[in-house]
């Protein structure tokens, strides 16, 4: 599971590059280095231009939840739920770190 | 019966292996300063990079050789087909030529390539005059003789016109021509005025001028010709909008990538705006990370009438002719009539 501090940052992994098209609901993650590509939701797409960003995890929570209009519990399990996908597809990382690791 | 693909499972590599050409014509998208070329070890290397992008894809590929004059770079050319023969992620492939250099030789080889859909040779009109004026004094017997050469092997042949005030009035006589000639496929291209053919800017035909070209030939394509006319190009649908063989989006940004002699990529050879080079760059970058492409993919870039045209979901006009004529691939397209 994502075992995060709260100051911690998290970052595209290397080659990820986000590309949408909203008004044809097209949102996608590419890896321009394995080619793999990844159909995304908005949400998710909103999650990784904010990480794109470099944003530390207590901050990227609180606009998540400004973001999004959810309860904080609820909220901050869905990011997480979120986040731990993103890891898990390699997709996203955390700042600084090359080895492998949890989020 | 030639192997055909839904479009959506398509993905199309049009490689000019070389910019040396024979011939000098006179619409030609070329300048005269032909591009360093690649040796074959880099050649295969290019190769197995799309190989790699349409398994990635889960697309079938095909794809057109050709230049300047593919039969130019003999061994090689055949060297890459043969490589093409083998591999799984390419359904077909097209040798695009002025026909000089086949010879009977040249015709037998291609007949024992597995995966070589059609030649396709290009011709202006139906007499030499015509052709002659455009592609060289003797080409157009030239090209019929490797027509016949190429039938005569029992190859699929293709022809393709580059329309302009040179040669449109001719089309009607140019196609019965083909079909006496037995030619499986017919295409037109609009002279895009760029290379050799900036001289031939005046020669570009007015909007209304194309929409009676293109009525006249939907009309042969329906009812008058054995020979298979494509369409699928932007503005035909304009013609027919409710026939689904006539037309197509630009595949620019949507299913295609142009391959230079260098491995520079192109969104399409007549809008050459360097995308990234394959070698360099491979293909999922540029494919993925283009500016140029994905300033192409969203309708709301375009410009002009095209913006909001209602065929927007099956033309959105030419990109090339667009950058041509304005300098902006997104502005409209100013051949179109509507």
């Amino acid at each position: 599971m994502l075992a995060l501090k709260p100051g911690e940052t998290l970052a595209l992994e290397p080659g990820i590059v986000l590309h949408s098209l909203p008004d044809q609901e097209w949102y996608y993650a590419f890896s321009v280095i394995t080619g793999d590509q990844f159909r995304l939701n908005q949400t998710s797409f909103w999650v990784l231009e904010t990480i794109s960003n470099g944003i530390e995890l207590i901050r990227l929570k609180d606009s998540f939840l400004a973001a999004f209009e959810v309860s904080a519990k609820q909220g901050e399990a869905d990011l997480r739920k979120l986040l731990n996908e993103l890891h898990k597809q390699q997709i996203i990382r955390r700042q600084g770190d090359g080895e492998e690791n949890e989020l | 019966m030639e192997p055909q693909l839904q479009l959506e499972d398509e993905f199309y590599f049009q490689w000019h292996i070389t910019e040396r050409c024979n011939k000098r014509c006179r619409h030609c998208y070329q300048d005269s300063h032909p591009t360093q070329e690649l040796p074959l070890d880099d050649l295969e290397l290019v190769l197995r990079r799309m190989d790699e992008a349409l398994l990635k894809w889960e697309r079938q590929g095909t794809l057109s050789f050709t230049g300047g004059e593919p039969f130019i770079r003999h061994d090689e050319l055949f060297a890459l087909m043969d490589r093409v023969d083998y591999l799984d992620s390419f359904s077909y492939y097209d040798v695009l030529t002025n026909g000089s250099l086949i010879s009977d030789d040249v015709a037998h080889a291609l007949k024992n390539q597995k995966k070589l859909r059609r030649v396709q040779v290009s011709l202006e009109g139906s007499k030499p005059a015509i052709n002659d004026a455009i592609r060289g004094e003797g080409s157009y017997e030239e090209t019929l003789q490797s027509i016949r050469r190429l039938k005569d092997c029992g190859l699929a042949v293709s022809v393709m016109t580059t329309i302009s005030h040179l040669n449109y009035k001719d089309i009607p006589a140019l196609i019965a021509l083909l079909d006496y000639e037995g030619v499986d496929t017919f295409s037109l291209e609009r002279l895009i005025p760029e290379g050799r053919g900036e001289g031939l800017r005046d020669q570009l035909l007015s909007p209304q001028e194309l929409k009676s070209l293109y009525e006249r030939v939907y009309e042969i394509a329906v009812n008058g010709t054995k020979v298979r006319v494509l369409m699928y190009r932007p503005l035909f649908t304009l013609v027919a909008p409710d026939d689904p063989t006539v037309g197509a989006l630009c595949s620019a940004g949507n299913n295609a990538l142009t391959i230079m002699p260098d491995g520079t990529v192109y969104p399409c050879r007549r809008l050459p705006i360097p995308i990234g080079n394959v070698l360099k760059d491979g293909l999922f970058a540029i494919w993925y990370d283009s500016d140029v492409l994905w300033k192409i993919r969203n309708p709301k870039n375009l410009g002009g009438k095209c913006r909001d045209c209602d065929l927007l979901t099956t033309c959105r006009g030419c990109r090339a002719m667009a950058y041509s004529c304005s300098g902006d691939y997104m502005a409209e397209d100013p051949q179109c009539w509507r």
